[in-house]
């Protein structure tokens, strides 16, 4: 093994007589799924019910604080699972080898995309107390309605849910059948996918996130917001990924799987950064009255301490702590990241959310955290109950070979 | 390790047999032999273009920049639209040896040196026009922080118009130190060949290269760590173009999806060009199974990727435009579209929004002479996209009673002329006198398709010499790509 | 240092690589490789340690991010501040541009600097001394003679044996 990653490792010839033999694949019996996670599974379940407990206590005593709580968890849950639905076509769509062996793992995520959708859409009977153009029209009513609104949340996520599906199915139906079909459908899927989500995910971003400041825009939300799915879903993954491989379930997964997601780690919160740093310069350069008002309300009052914590979990941190190349190695130390990353993906997206309200200062507690408890909790069952749907390692996948002799 | 591991589905990159020694006459060979009628003449026209370009610049020194179109309502047009489309242009080639390298794209090896060329001829041209537009170039190091004797007055860190000498000559330095490292090796291979005076010049260039693998570890860990500076680098340029305009007030300026939107559109606009040389290049030099059409496929995918970014970003200008309810904001837009550039405004996103999507048809991406046509189809539209982003947010500002209209005159055309002849002389003096194709990197990929070349053969006489329709197109040198 | 040098000659990778193996299996020292690409894997067949060069990057990257913010603020708010567009003296965000592309300047300059001093590349007026093809189409593998119980023969049969096609006596190190 070379000890410096420079990429040369040598090409590979066109030959038929290495790489597995379709016809010997048909003979083989098809894999076998297995659960996963049957210990956490009810673990899990109590957290939800326990979650959604905390949830109608604070629905009863603060009702804004517990659909803004909400909302931050839906999206934020939203953003993981969307993250795993892009990783898997990201990797489809520029076939790429080298992640095949764990792809189950943004699959799964993927599939719990409907977890994150009914947790939005439980948003919406509080729309008005969150959203100050319910009760007070925008000027730009034809867009800013509740009707239309809802709509158009319920055809994104009846978008992402979709994709989700026929990525999923396909593959598990390339487990039965090993047909190499599969493979270009996907491909073709996502370049389709990758588009309509660049689209959607700016929608999405400037209605459920941006229009919570009724008067307040910014062309760079949707950009801005993508950033944080491609970092919750490689973090994501990350975790579920370490976790597997650690009980011996991804034997396909080496030190040069583990290096690649901490270098996407390292790449996506630095792009998340970047984007930013780009749209907090410009407003600040500027200095417009319409547009520094985000701004402010965010760092003045107790705000500005989360404002400045959120570039530090989301960004400075994983940066210096990703920076060594034995760190990016570690599934321990890139565990760990992981971990932050999610934290701090949830900390953004309430920084997104909360201080759009009257509050003048921060409060995270019961419905924030009840919020958060339920919808991850059902959110994680659902990723483990997708995982022991299909075989963990998808045997007839065509790159599955190159993806097990990962060369670094 | 994984040699036998790779997916069937993989194709290979290098076509035809070759050996390393072959390899080295092949790319050599360009600079040993005199040159062909074509390159002769190709070099004349950039030549005449060049001068035609310097007497039109003296020209504007000796008078004042009062002989160009500029006006008081529009006092940025046709150079500044210059500058950012050849600082654009000048985005793919450390796009290609850096990111394409960090993300083990192996099909960079064959494109890249002539890329990060192009990058550096292309920042250039891009440099002139800023310093034209001084009006007084030779007060030029004003923009340098010395200490002088008015003060010591300092530059303005807070002015984006200064963060962008800072941007631009960054960019360059390590770009020229990033492409000169890269060339080493090779630079090594030509002075062991060559004779006289040239040797000489060449003993000097190589450093005293000899290719000891103490130095090529140090060396593989240096180019690793240049290529993962360079990635941030080549976006902070781009971004920091934007923010001439972004940091401003302007409505159809001031946005703040500007430095994301500017990056795709730079490495949008550089791979088009990217693409326009080397389709011209492989069919001069013969060099259809060096530089072959998967190569030109793969750059279209990045082409329909970043297009699709830009036409991303014109949608969310627009719409935002109207959802904001800032009359200003709206009224911009508007005119882009339906005011007196209008039609420089369809021809941006015909050219950068349509254009790009025929791509998706298998076709277009591997026919050669489609893909020329398109890419430079783009490299016009990405040019529009300067003109109107600067133009039409000028010419009709705050106040009505200053509105204005803006034309290029002769003198500006003749500069814009000038600076692509500098370009193509630039470019085709350098593929008389370097290696216009990593010969090192190239040879990387080849060192294993020996051992495939026998097993192919033993296979073959194993199967009794009968040539089987799959060995026909055996790619010695398979470099199948990566990813 | 070293008295004299035995040089064995490859036609492909793959023979340079058994040979270096096994030459440090048998307990030869190993003077250096020489070769026309980046042969990977050469450097653990040889048993080399990873470059500490990217600890100069990290080294002059920082300084570079200290050395531009200071001099921002120096020279912004201390040396002579002038008020430019209601802009506060120590415009903190404005600085961070100057202050990243520095970074890099210095990094990358930095690095490369330390790279030709270590390996001690330098523009030179006579001509290298180069191991004939080794930067075109062939490797080398330089093993010092000066050990002890060094046997030149049994040195050269290892290196036929691994696929040397030609194997010399070099009076000098390259």
């Amino acid at each position: 093994m070379s000890v410096v990653n420079v990429g040369h490792d040598a090409g590979h010839g066109h030959d038929g007589g290495h790489g597995h033999d379709a016809a010997d694949l048909h003979a083989a019996p098809p894999p076998k799924a297995s659960p996963v996670g049957l210990g956490a599974q009810p673990v899990l379940l109590v957290l939800t019910l326990l979650g959604l407990g905390g949830m109608g206590v604070s629905l009863l005593l603060w009702p804004q604080r517990a659909f803004s709580g909400l909302l931050a968890a839906a999206v934020t849950v939203l953003m993981v699972g969307l993250g795993g639905l892009v990783f898997a076509l990201l990797m489809a769509v520029s076939n790429a080898g080298w992640a095949t062996t764990l792809k189950r793992v943004p699959e799964a995520l993927a599939a719990a995309l409907p977890v994150g959708a009914i947790a939005l859409l439980g948003v919406l009977p509080g729309a008005a107390l969150l959203f100050g153009w319910v009760e007070h029209p925008h000027g730009r009513g034809a867009w800013l309605n509740l009707p239309f609104f809802a709509a158009r949340m319920g055809g994104i996520l009846l978008l992402w849910i979709g994709l989700a599906f026929i990525l999923t199915r396909s593959s598990r139906a390339q487990d039965r059948d090993a047909a190499l079909r599969h493979t270009r459908r996907t491909v073709a899927l996502s370049a389709l996918g990758l588009l309509l989500i660049g689209l959607s995910g700016s929608v999405a971003a400037f209605d459920w996130l941006m229009s919570l400041e009724t008067h307040w825009y910014s062309t760079m939300y949707g950009l801005y917001s993508l950033s944080g799915v491609l970092v919750a879903g490689v973090s994501a993954i990350t975790i579920g990924v370490v976790l597997l491989s650690r009980r011996g379930r991804l034997p396909g997964v080496g030190d040069n799987h583990i290096h690649d997601l901490g270098k996407l780690m390292f790449g996506f919160s630095t792009l998340w950064a970047y984007l930013w740093l780009s749209q907090w310069l410009l407003i600040w350069y500027a200095n417009l009255p319409e547009e520094t008002t985000y701004y402010l309300a965010r760092t003045s009052g107790g705000w500005s301490f989360l404002f400045w914590l959120n570039l530090v979990l989301n960004w400075g941190l994983p940066f210096v702590l990703l920076m060594p190349r034995a760190a990016k190695r570690s599934p321990e130390h890139t565990l760990r990241v992981a971990i932050l990353l999610l934290a701090a993906r949830w900390l953004d997206v309430y920084l997104m959310v909360a201080p759009s309200g009257d509050a003048i200062h921060p409060g995270i507690s019961l419905p924030e955290l009840s919020a958060l408890l339920a919808v991850g909790a059902c959110f994680g069952l659902v990723v483990l109950r997708a995982l022991g749907r299909a075989p963990l390692t998808p045997v007839h996948d065509p790159y599955l070979g190159e993806s097990q002799h990962h060369p670094g | 390790m994984s040699e036998h591991a790779l997916s069937d589905l993989r194709e290979p990159l290098v076509t035809e047999p070759r050996t390393m020694a072959g390899i080295t006459d092949e790319v050599c060979a360009p600079m040993e032999r005199r040159p062909s009628i074509l390159w002769t003449l190709a070099f004349l026209v950039a030549v005449v273009a060049l001068a035609i370009g310097v007497w039109a610049v003296q020209h504007t020194i000796r008078k004042g920049i009062g002989v160009w179109g500029l006006n008081k309502t529009v006092g940025w047009a046709f150079d500044i639209t210059n500058f950012v489309f050849w600082v654009g242009i000048g985005h793919a080639g450390t796009l290609i040896s850096a990111i394409l390298f960090l993300f083990r794209q192996k099909w960079r090896t064959s494109v890249n040196r002539a890329a990060e060329a192009m990058t550096l001829f292309a920042v250039m041209c891009a440099g002139l026009f800023p310093i034209i537009h001084m009006g007084r170039p030779w007060l030029g190091f004003w923009m340098l922080p010395y200490p002088n004797t008015r003060g010591s007055l300092w530059v303005n860190f807070r002015s984006p118009l200064l963060w962008d000498v800072f941007a631009i000559s960054t960019y360059f330095i390590v770009s020229a130190v990033f492409w000169y490292v890269g060339l080493l090796p090779d630079l090594a291979t030509v002075r062991d060949r060559a004779k006289g005076l040239k040797r000489r010049i060449f003993g000097v260039l190589a450093l005293g290269w000899n290719g000891s693998q103490k130095t090529w570890l140090r060396y593989e860990t240096v180019y690793l760590l240049l290529a993962a500076l360079a990635t941030p680098l080549v976006l902070s340029v781009h971004t920091i173009v934007s923010m001439d305009f972004a940091t401003s007030v302007l409505p159809g300026w001031h946005t703040p999806i500007f430095p994301p939107y500017f990056v795709a559109g730079a490495v949008f606009s550089g791979f088009a060009m990217v693409l326009t040389l080397m389709i011209i290049t492989r069919k001069i030099m013969r060099w259809e199974h060096l530089i072959t059409v998967r190569h030109l496929e793969n750059m279209t995918k990045v082409i329909i990727v970043t297009g699709g970014i830009v036409g991303l970003a014109y949608g969310t200008e627009f719409f935002m435009a109207w959802y904001s309810g800032n009359m200003y904001e709206a009224f911009t837009f508007k005119n882009r579209a339906f005011g007196p550039y209008g039609w420089a405004y369809w021809i941006m996103v015909s050219c950068n929004v349509g254009v790009p999507q025929l791509f998706w048809i298998k076709k277009v991406r591997t026919s050669p002479w489609m893909i020329l046509i398109l890419a430079l189809l783009i490299n016009v539209g990405m040019w529009f996209e300067r003109f109107v982003i600067i133009v039409t947010s000028l010419h009709r500002d705050f106040l009505p009673s200053s509105w204005a209209m803006y034309a290029p005159t002769l003198i500006e055309l003749a500069i814009l002329l000038g600076s692509f002849g500098l370009f193509f002389t630039l470019f085709l003096l350098f593929t008389r006198v370097l290696p216009m194709i990593s010969i090192a990197e190239v040879k990387g990929v080849l060192g294993f398709a020996a051992r495939k070349r026998e097993a192919a053969a033993a296979a073959k006489a194993k199967a009794g010499g009968s040539s089987a329709p799959g060995g026909v197109g055996l790619p010695i040198a398979a470099s199948k790509e990566r990813s | 240092m070293t008295s004299g040098l035995l040089v064995a000659y490859f036609e492909d990778e793959n023979g340079l690589l058994r040979a270096a193996r096994e030459a440090r299996a048998a307990g030869l020292k190993i003077h250096d490789a020489y070769t026309p690409y980046a042969v990977h894997g050469l450097d653990a067949a040889m048993g080399q340690r990873p470059s500490r060069l990217p600890w100069v990057t990290l080294l002059c990257g920082l300084t570079g991010t200290l050395l531009a913010f200071w001099f921002q603020r120096w020279t912004s708010a201390v040396s002579w501040p002038i008020n430019v567009g209601g802009k506060p003296a120590h415009s903190f965000p404005a600085f961070i541009p100057v202050a990243f592309e520095f970074t890099v300047l210095l990094a990358a300059l930095g690095t490369v600097a330390a790279l030709f001093i270590r390996v001690g590349l330098r523009p030179r007026v006579g001509l290298p001394r180069v191991l004939p093809r080794v930067t075109n189409d062939r490797f080398a593998l330089a093993l010092c003679t000066d050990g002890e119980d060094f046997n030149g023969a049994a040195a050269a049969e290892l290196c036929r044996n691994a696929g040397a096609c030609e194997v010399s006596a070099v009076e000098e190190a390259p």
